[in-house]
């Protein structure tokens, strides 16, 4: 078996894939820790006996890290909602959201809703300054 | 490629592409294993003897034959040890790790086995009870009293009277009375072993002082309750009981606990860690008014596996074995209590595990699928 060099790591090509497939498995890592935090709002307790659901977003936000690292070292910058159908994953994600706020709160009082979602969309708000405004 | 970004040299663009189905390759094996232990899982049960007292010790109790704790881990020659787990499910076997300290010697010989039951049902019989507990009983106006040592207590309510003895016990007085003897300030509550309902919650009567929460629907049948027994009481009748532990498979159940055993067509009433007969029928017919008796069979109860303890490992330095389930399936109660019985040299155990594990079958997974779709039915009330 060949041994892979440290130089590898130099390698614009071999970054460029690292950093492809980096990212194609973290959109599907998300996907599956949305769908695994879903069925643990409509079953509490399911997903979690039998895994841990902050250890799978703890090993997804390091990759996250990891491709970050990468893009640096390729020159890379993302500029988000560039492309018109990125806008299209608004809704989808609004619905989600809607809904597992809908299943989590359905039995508070109403006070005790109005908060939460109100504090619930200053924090979405603020994530959206912070990763996606421009300057 | 949707996810890169710039050209690759002809070399890398096929490295890439290879990378990419390795990649799904291993996505889809991994989501595969995760789905089997997901619809076919394994239970553990562990305990740590280094930390007997830390609450990730979900194998309960691990004690000897006469009831003291075996907390230490220390095993004498010819001694044993009993502890107990709690689990709902059908589960084809059983697989059971002990690992010794390391000062320890190696176990001779090491005999497991395994039944299945209701714990209460495996408490020493005491002696029968002959009728209603003997207590002096006033009633003044609506106001019940039990006079005792030479003080009076009052029942916190009619209907807490009522669960533990019939209205025409309680000899009418008047108002005077009160002055004859002390008022004692504790009220008296509801018969313990009782099931009461209070806002969202089911709780267990468990002593004069405590009641506990049972931890869920699912927990509270599979403990052999029935929601028809549950009594809806009011914040002034609970306001005098502390709240204790959530109430979860595999506790033992409480004092007051009606028992019927099937072989004998006996009722058995628990109190002071026995099971009490009830020869009385007027009693016994008074107490299964308020709870159905929780059924089961004594010679099924003392039926189990049993299986010899081997090294398990050639990495590390455990003993254990397997344990088939098959023939314990149809007994009554959840609770699974493991009996370890040591050869001729004494041990000290650092750790044990004892893990259920569920047959993968189709059957297994459409049982589960079912029961997914019930709690997901019973969450939203439909």
């Amino acid at each position: 078996m060949k041994k892979i060099s440290p130089a590898i790591f130099k390698d614009r090509n071999a970054l460029a894939v690292m950093h492809a497939l980096l990212l194609e498995f973290l959109v599907f890592g998300y996907l599956g820790f949305l769908g695994l935090f879903t069925l643990e709002t409509l079953l509490p307790t399911f997903v979690t006996v039998r895994f841990s659901l902050a250890g799978l977003l703890l090993f997804l936000l390091i990759l996250t890290f990891l491709a970050a690292i990468l893009a640096e070292k390729l020159e890379k910058s993302y500029v988000p909602l560039q492309k018109p159908w990125h806008r299209l994953l608004f809704v989808p994600a609004l619905l989600w959201i809607l809904g597992i706020l809908a299943l989590s709160l359905y039995k508070f009082p109403l006070w005790a809703i109005i908060v939460l979602v109100l504090a619930s969309l200053a924090l979405l708000f603020l994530f959206w300054q912070l990763f996606f405004a421009r300057d | 490629m949707p996810f890169l970004s710039e050209t690759l040299s002809p070399v890398w663009s096929k490295r890439y592409r290879s990378l990419r189905v390795l990649l799904f390759i291993a996505m889809f094996s991994t989501v595969f294993f995760l789905a089997q232990k997901a619809l076919f899982p394994t239970i553990p049960f562990t305990f740590d003897f280094k930390n007997p007292g830390a609450s990730k010790n979900s194998f309960l109790d691990p004690r000897a034959p006469d009831g003291s704790s075996r907390g230490n881990g220390r095993l004498e020659a010819e001694g044993i040890l009993i502890g107990n787990a709690g689990i709902s499910g059908n589960f084809s076997h059983a697989s059971i790790s002990l690992v010794p300290e390391d000062k320890s010697s190696d176990p001779e010989t090491l005999e497991f086995s395994l039944r299945r039951g209701y714990r209460a049902a495996w408490l020493p019989e005491g002696a029968p009870l002959d009728g209603f507990p003997k207590d002096t009983l006033y009633r003044i106006g609506d106001r019940y009293y039990s006079l005792r040592d030479d003080t009076l207590y009052r029942f916190v309510s009619e209907d807490a009277f009522l669960t533990r003895y019939r209205k025409d016990q309680a000899l009418p007085q008047d108002e005077t009375f009160l002055s004859r003897y002390p008022l004692s300030e504790t009220l008296l509550g509801f018969r313990p072993g009782l099931l009461v309902s209070f806002a969202d919650g089911v709780f267990i009567i468990t002593s004069e002082t405590e009641m506990r929460p049972i931890g869920s629907a699912d927990i509270f049948l599979a403990l052999g309750y029935r929601f028809e027994d549950v009594y809806p009481a009011n914040a002034e009748e609970l306001g005098i009981y502390e709240r204790g532990r959530i109430f979860l498979l595999g506790a033992l159940h409480p004092a007051g606990t009606l028992f019927q055993e099937t072989d004998s067509d006996t009722f058995f009433l628990i109190q002071d860690g026995m099971r009490h007969a009830l020869k009385d029928p007027g009693y016994r017919d008074f107490l299964i008014a308020q709870q159905t008796p929780i059924r089961y069979s004594q010679s099924r109860l003392d039926e189990s596996v049993s299986c010899r303890g081997e090294s398990v490992s050639l990495l590390t330095r455990s003993f254990g074995c397997r344990l088939p389930l098959l023939s314990l399936q149809d007994n009554a109660g959840n609770d699974y209590e493991l009996h370890i019985a040591n050869g001729s040299a004494s041990i000290d155990i650092a750790s044990l595990e004892l893990d259920f594990h569920t047959d993968k079958s189709t059957g297994n997974m459409l049982f589960l699928l079912s029961q997914m779709k019930q709690r997901f039915l019973t969450r939203f009330g439909i």
